[in-house]
């Protein structure tokens, strides 16, 4: 009960946050479908055609973050839903889009994590970012760099809940453990997605406001 | 009531007690006629009949009384008129009420009370016909034979009980099983004038009417006899009109089947199925509590007594009579919601195919000269896995209904007895040589030729059809035959819980692969279309149709189960590589930190 109130909350806080911003840049429904599409056509289109090395390293780390996303927003539209809408365990059509995405995320989170964890780790710019911050110093661009150093911050908390996540279920899986033991493993997967939801939530409003601010 | 009230000891009472009649008088042997003991009278004189005749073995008849969970059905079976339908007292979806096919009260009791304990509309005159008064004269009331249940008289015989119900000697069926007396004659041929004081007539001396002789040397020298009464009701007794065969081919001999494993561990039917002075009887369904005054009955199922109840019960409840806990390792909560535990532990292991089963109220087993063949009608058909009233699945028993009706703006009723069985008989009634009990093997023809003798008949206001294996047959305008689909035509299930396997045998003992496969028997199995009708009876339904569940949806969910050891693996590396990738910038992180935490505030000589 109080995880359907918590994701719930969790779920109705973003959409109000969404429509706010939506709102407040003149984004419509065409405006999101469109940009949506174009991203991912970019996407795809630059991991077939690209040529040079590095780029494609460059294009084929966008897909792993790409994929890890979009398979993310899948389990969580499977999973919450049933949970949300008839309080019950996910069923049917939905349990088998669940279980078909969830090892694509697995798989594409590790592969993220792998393209994407030299270029996320915190280095000497953001220990001066916090010295900064702390001695009330302004730099030219501090709200930028901020934003760089909560998405770091956001990237290894994800991976960091996502192994619970994971881990719970496929330990359940295995007879290892009875009905309560089965419980746990389902109260550890349902808390630590939502807290996966709402690292994503404060990813995409980070995303969202840059892209307010700079158009891109 | 002097029986009523408990001392608090637990011995049970001896029972020496005169024996009393329906006249409420003392049974003497030297007297004459020699009258059956009434129950009614000889126990109810210490006991609250009453009462006890508002149970649930008594109180079918009562339309006040909620019907609860569906159960099985009294089936009307004939083979010589290819019928077989479900009736009951009850207002279960899928029944019909005996006067729908033309069974009174009396005609009722006299075909299905064999296996009775008696009461109910047996014995009660609001429930009997006018038209039958003189008959009910003749044979007595049907009253509650206490000791189908509870005598442990080893000499007891209940089927002396369901024989006397046939020979309509209603008044005499409990005198007849007690062990103690015999019971010879029938009233069934005696004329409506007959009367038990005067005795038969002498226009018709060839009819023997029932008479009752007892054992003197059982009586003292009181006139009292010992009744071997027990609260502790034994198995034998239930097993009378709850006995299960399996018409297995693999498993021909009876010692191949396991009993309940719950009996074998010592326990006895009654260990879970109680009830109080009122005879309400614990069912041992999840929600029969809604129907129950009392929620003990909610600890007195399988969750109640292997899980316990809620948490916050003030007294534990789990662990009842001994009841063991189950891990259930490896089984995922979602299993808990959607499947009752019958599910994997009861009835007989998924097959291919269902089997066809036997029971003591459907084919009267227990009965002297009953018919023993294993196509005997009616045909039922187990186990189905089905989604039940409470929404979960469990399985269950089986009947495609087959009878003839009239259908008119779409609703079909049945006909009565006495309209289609001369014609049916007549036209399609075969001679059963080998006495195998079954229904003929019927082409179109035949049933065009049976609806279209009805129609003629001018016997019935709609038009006939007959209902065999889900599919409602009718006359077209050129009276050639039919059919469609109608929800009169669906089968009647009802769940089972018993015989309980070991949990070594349940379904999912050897993992997901029981149920989880493309061919899995639970998924996938077949279940058979029983009919008479040559041309549908390759026909097979899916287990499918009957879980709710869109066939092809349960086909990829289970063929999904061919890739999942080699997913749960590649999830379990790939979620490890994630965690060597945290650990392994973590653990830079603190190098960072230790860095920067020792170069701040120390002297040149500090780090030298």
């Amino acid at each position: 009960m109080i995880y359907r109130i918590l994701l719930s909350l969790v779920i109705s806080l973003f959409i109000i946050r969404l429509l706010w911003i939506s709102r407040s840049q003149g984004w419509n429904f065409n405006w999101w479908i469109n940009t949506i599409h174009q991203e991912f056509s970019q996407l795809l289109k630059n991991l077939i055609l690209t040529q040079h090395k590095d780029q494609f390293s460059r294009n084929l780390r966008y897909f792993f973050l790409t994929v890890t996303l979009f398979t993310f927003i899948l389990l969580a539209i499977t999973g919450t839903l049933p949970v949300i809408a008839f309080n019950k365990h996910i069923t049917g059509i939905l349990l088998i889009i669940h279980v078909t995405a969830a090892p694509v995320f697995v798989v594409a989170l590790a592969l993220t994590a792998l393209f994407w964890a030299n270029f996320k780790q915190f280095d000497d710019s953001d220990l001066k970012l916090i010295k900064k911050v702390k001695n009330g110093n302004k730099d030219q661009r501090p709200a930028y760099h901020l934003q760089t150093y909560w998405l770091k911050i956001l990237f290894w908390m994800f991976l960091a809940f996502s192994i619970p996540a994971s881990l719970s279920m496929i330990f359940s899986m295995f007879p290892y453990f009875g009905t309560d033991g089965q419980n746990v493993m389902l109260t550890i997967h349902q808390y630590s997605t939502l807290i996966l939801l709402i690292i994503i939530f404060f990813y995409t409003d980070f995303k969202l406001m840059v892209l307010g601010k700079t158009g891109k | 009531m002097i029986g009523d009230v408990s001392d608090g000891s637990r011995t049970i009472p001896i029972h020496l007690i005169k024996l009393i009649d329906q006249d409420s008088s003392v049974i003497w042997q030297d007297e004459t006629p020699l009258m059956p003991f009434s129950t009614k009278k000889t126990c109810g004189a210490c006991h609250n009949y009453d009462m006890i005749s508002t149970g649930w073995h008594f109180n079918a008849g009562d339309s006040s009384v909620a019907s609860g969970r569906p159960g099985q059905p009294w089936i009307y079976a004939d083979p010589f008129s290819a019928t077989q339908i479900p009736i009951s007292l009850r207002k279960w979806p899928g029944t019909y009420r005996p006067d729908k096919i033309g069974l009174n009260t009396f005609n009722f009791m006299a075909t299905f009370g064999r296996h009775m304990p008696g009461g109910g509309i047996g014995e009660k005159e609001a429930y009997q016909s006018v038209d039958m008064y003189w008959r009910w004269q003749v044979s007595g009331e049907l009253e509650i034979n206490c000791l189908s249940c509870h005598d442990a008289e080893r000499a007891h015989d209940q089927s002396l009980h369901a024989l006397q119900i046939l020979r309509e000697n209603f008044r005499w069926a409990a005198t007849a099983s007690s062990g103690f007396a015999s019971v010879q004659g029938t009233a069934k041929g005696l004329p409506d004038t007959y009367d038990i004081y005067a005795g038969s007539s002498p226009d018709t001396p060839q009819k023997i009417p029932p008479q009752v002789t007892y054992q003197s040397e059982r009586f003292n020298n009181k006139g009292e006899i010992f009744f071997d009464i027990t609260r502790h009701v034994p198995d034998n007794r239930c097993y009378f009109c709850h006995s299960t065969k399996t018409i297995d081919p693999l498993r021909q001999e009876r010692w191949e089947y396991d009993e309940d494993v719950h009996l074998k561990a010592g326990l006895k039917c009654v260990d879970c199925h109680r009830h109080g002075l009122d005879h309400k009887m614990v069912r041992g369904y999840e929600k029969q509590s809604d129907t129950l005054s009392t929620n003990s009955s909610q600890s007195l199922t399988c969750e109640g007594c292997h899980l316990g109840l809620k948490e916050d019960d003030m007294i534990p409840q789990s662990g009842r009579l001994g009841a063991p806990e189950p891990l259930h390792s490896g089984i995922p909560p979602i299993h808990f919601e959607k499947l009752s535990c019958t599910t994997c532990h009861s009835g007989n292991w998924p097959m291919d195919e269902t089997v066809s089963i036997k029971t003591s109220m459907a084919h009267a087993l227990g009965l002297p000269k009953v018919n023993k063949s294993d196509q005997a009608l009616p045909h039922i058909i187990s186990p189905v896995f089905a989604v039940g009233s409470d929404g979960k699945v469990a399985p269950h028993n089986l009947l495609w209904p087959a009878f003839w009706g009239e259908i008119s703006e779409n609703d079909v009723v049945p006909l009565k007895r006495e309209v289609f069985l001369p014609i049916a008989q007549k036209l399609i009634g075969y001679i059963d040589s080998l006495s195998t009990g079954n229904w003929p093997q019927l082409e179109d023809s035949n049933i065009v030729q049976v609806l279209d003798s009805i129609k003629v008949s001018g016997l019935v206001s709609g038009d006939p059809v007959y209902i065999s294996g889900g599919q409602i047959y009718a006359l077209s305008t050129d009276s050639t035959l039919m059919k469609k689909d109608h929800e009169k035509a669906k089968p009647y299930i009802w769940p089972i819980a018993h015989d309980v396997r070991p949990a070594l045998q349940s379904l999912g003992v050897r993992g997901c692969d029981d149920c989880h496969t493309t061919d899995s028997n639970f998924y996938f199995g077949k279940v058979s279309v029983k009919t008479p009708l040559q041309m549908v009876r390759v026909e097979k339904e899916s287990m499918t149709d009957y879980l709710d569940q869109n066939p092809i949806a349960a086909w990829i969910f289970s063929f999904s189960f061919l890739f999942r050891p080699g997913l749960k693996y590649i999830i379990l590396f790939s979620s490890l590589l994630t965690l060597a990738i945290l650990l392994l910038y973590g653990f830079r992180g603190l190098a960072k930190i230790i860095s920067v935490v020792s170069e701040n505030g120390h002297t040149q000589d500090e780090r030298r």
